[in-house]
């Protein structure tokens, strides 16, 4: 029992450094960056938006995951309908986590969060992730675990960069490269510093 | 009627920028007595380049150019340092080019970057050429000035505690810097003597390199990766992957640092841990450029969590316990 | 003369219609990828080389259009809360078929592209027109579809060729030189900059035809 709680844990906190930090959503697979780049400005909205993609994310893997199991085995061409398979299992996700968020949200966040919820489900940070833990041949601990912490990952994104507006969106910004030319260079730099954790390009 | 002549206002970095050129003053010449002239050739050409390419940057942007912005130069420089004696006259060149252009220019000039633009330019490098930034020739060997210097080149100290193992270099060679290594990040006393001297001038704020340092120090201590005592570790770690360097160059630098003391303590331990983190984890030896491209970008949000500290404190009326 | 006296008439009308033709102008001045800020997973992530760039351009054509297309047609049949999720389904089933053309056309070179393909059904570039309140109709749909793709589809096979030149000397898997100039080119890292800087140049160009326009009409 305690072997099995230590390699749970273990495998948690792997994932967890390969999703937040070696292979990060954005900065070393660029996922989801125009989606990032309309939520820099607003900090509740990515509070919000971060709570949301990683319910949705993790719902929708578990969901893909059993979805996976059926496909394999009786559909021919399993990567022709695999995308619509996701997509479908994002769509109970939305649902589910709509249902949830309706009962359980703060009253004066039920607004946003169902306005944020259909961006946070139908994006290629959470499309992208579910087909990694397909290609990657997780287990369903394992894809939640990996669902969850690239969802970290995202959200610590979106954080680093909004950070990073403040000081870039300037006057003193040449006109050339106000808004998103000096927004990419920014998170060029961010995945520089990410590249040098893996010293590779990961493979897609 | 008298004429009195004003004077141009000196450009903000004059100041910061002249006391660190000073500093490098020392490194550069050290490396050319062990390297020989290779490296003032080294340092004439990342001059030129960080010259030229503010002129063009101030062509292309329709802004007056300010002769005494010192940043690019000094930018040009700390990256220079950072190479190889042997190192090719185009990645001197090059770098210098992505420093001042990508790293300062394009986010607006002096101080509008959100990382240190010399930082980025190595890492840059560092991506594109990796044999030719992580491999280094002996003092007093032969390097020659053409194109090819056709120096026998050594992997570094930082490269033998990545792989577990304890570097054959003596203490005293360590110290002084008289081991195969980056042209100017190896001259300890001398990094050390003129982190005193910024320091004592002003341009530094002691919290973050002492942050910076007592972290490292402290995680080298704990996290020994090498079969020596701990002291040991401490010393190689300290003394080797230009860690005392970017103490002084990279990472106290004023136009980055927070603003309040105890944001400059934090961002100081956080650079550290960072920094320790990529060079034990991290596939480049010189760890410290990558983990400033993720901290430098956190500086005002360390000085936003210390106002709002201090608001609170001020509105309760008494220091919280 | 006759362009000078209607220029008389109706300064508010060439007020506006500098910035409507900027707004239409889909391939350049409001391209997709440089401007609007969409596409930038391909563009950034997977055009390492010509030939991917090659695969999601011709994805991107099979894609935007037909959704954009279908999505305008039952547009008052999907209730607002919905219509993203429906865009998705559509892309989604239209995926299939534009896989096996693109299989056809490219053969194993579409594997390359990976994760990338798939991705591309939810991108902003093929979902954007479903956070937009308002029908287009059939004719705008078709006509901004194509516009659209044509415009991501420049800017994809632009980064491709300069990426793969730049990041292993090749063009379309031609070797052109010894070694590669920027090996950095070939990391995502590279892709940021790349984009930045065609992004940066368009601006640029993009500003002087505004303060040209903005002379000419003044005067």
């Amino acid at each position: 029992m305690t072997e099995l709680l230590l390699n749970a844990v273990t495998t948690f906190f792997t994932l967890s450094i390969v999703a937040v930090a070696v292979q990060n959503t954005v900065f070393a697979r660029a996922l989801s960056i125009s989606r990032l780049l309309s939520l820099v400005d607003d900090t509740t909205s990515t509070g919000i938006f971060g709570v949301l993609l990683i319910c949705v994310s993790t719902i929708g893997g578990v969901l893909n995951w059993f979805a996976n199991r059926l496909l394999v085995r009786f559909v021919p061409w399993p990567g022709l309908v695999r995308p619509l398979v996701m997509v479908l299992c994002m769509s109970v996700a939305y649902f589910l986590v709509f249902a949830v968020t309706v009962k359980l949200a703060p009253y004066d966040k039920i607004r946003k969060a169902v306005d944020t919820l259909p961006g946070a489900t139908f994006n290629c940070a959470v499309i992208g992730t579910l087909l990694l833990s397909v290609s990657m041949q997780l287990d369903l601990f394992e894809t939640v675990c990996y669902t969850v912490s690239s969802g970290i990952g995202y959200v610590f994104a979106v954080a680093l960069v909004t950070e990073g507006q403040r000081r870039i969106q300037t006057d003193h910004t040449p006109i050339a490269f106000r808004g998103l030319p000096v927004t990419l260079l920014y998170l060029a730099g961010l995945a520089l510093a990410v590249y040098g954790l893996s010293g590779y390009s990961v493979a897609f | 009627m008298s004429k009195t002549r004003f004077a141009q206002p000196r450009h903000p970095s004059f100041v910061p920028c002249r006391d660190y050129l000073f500093a490098l003053l020392p490194l550069y010449g050290m490396a050319t007595y062990l390297y020989g002239l290779r490296v003032p050739i080294l340092a004439a050409l990342s001059v030129v380049t960080a010259l030229c390419c503010d002129l063009l940057a101030a062509l292309l942007t329709r802004r007056r150019y300010d002769i005494s912005d010192l940043s690019s130069l000094l930018f040009g420089l700390i990256y220079t340092a950072m190479l190889p004696a042997s190192v090719d006259y185009s990645v001197a060149v090059l770098g210098t080019a992505v420093t001042v252009l990508l790293g300062k220019a394009a986010f607006g000039g002096y101080g509008r970057y959100p990382f240190h633009p010399a930082a980025f330019g190595f890492a840059f490098m560092s991506v594109c050429l990796p044999q030719e930034i992580y491999q280094y020739p002996r003092p007093f060997s032969e390097i020659g000035v053409g194109f090819d210097s056709g120096a026998t080149l050594y992997s570094g100290v930082a490269n033998a505690l990545r792989l577990g193992g304890v570097p054959n270099v003596d203490r005293t060679d360590l110290l002084l810097g008289q081991y195969a290594g980056p042209l100017g990040t190896t001259f300890c006393l001398i990094l050390l003597a003129c982190l005193v001297l910024l320091i004592a001038r002003g341009t530094v704020a002691w919290q973050i390199p002492a942050g910076y340092l007592a972290t490292c120090a402290l995680w080298a201590f704990v996290f020994v990766r090498i079969p020596a005592s701990r002291l040991e570790s401490v010393m190689y770690e300290m003394l080797s992957g230009a860690v005392i360097f970017c103490a002084v160059f990279i990472i106290s630098a004023p136009s980055l640092a927070p603003k309040s003391r105890r944001a400059k303590a934090l961002y100081g331990v956080v650079m550290g841990i960072a920094a320790m983190f990529y060079r034990t984890v991290g596939v480049y030896e010189m760890g410290v450029c990558f983990a400033a491209l993720l901290v430098n970008p956190l500086a005002p949000y360390f000085d936003r969590v210390f106002a709002r500290t201090r608001v609170r404190v001020r509105r309760g009326g008494r220091r919280k316990k | 003369m006759k362009w000078k006296k209607w220029k008389a008439r109706v300064p508010s009308a060439l007020a506006l219609s500098l910035e409507e033709s900027m707004r239409r102008d889909l391939l350049f001045l409001n391209n997709p990828v440089l401007v609007q800020g969409l596409a930038l997973t391909p563009a950034v992530g997977v055009t390492t080389t010509l030939q991917n760039a090659l695969v999601l351009s011709a994805a991107a054509l099979l894609l935007i259009t037909p959704v954009r297309l279908i999505g305008d047609l039952l547009y008052e049949r999907i209730p607002s809360r919905l219509r993203m999720l429906v865009y998705s389904i559509i892309a989604a089933l239209v995926y299939i078929p534009a896989v096996i053309i693109l299989s056809l056309v490219f053969g194993a070179q579409v594997n390359n592209a990976g994760i990338f393909l798939p991705v591309l059904i939810v991108d902003g570039v093929v979902l954007s027109r479903a956070e937009i309140p308002s029908r287009e109709g059939i004719g705008y749909a078709l006509r901004n579809g194509l516009m659209t793709s044509f415009g991501v589809s420049m800017v994809l096979v632009l980064t491709g060729a300069v990426r793969e030149f730049l990041g292993a000397g090749k063009l379309y898997g031609v070797q052109l030189l010894k070694t590669a100039p920027l090996p950095v080119a070939s990391t995502v890292a590279g892709g940021f900059i790349t984009v930045a800087l065609f992004a940066a140049a368009l601006q640029a160009v993009a500003n002087r035809y505004k303060r040209a326009r903005a002379g000419g009409d003044a005067k």
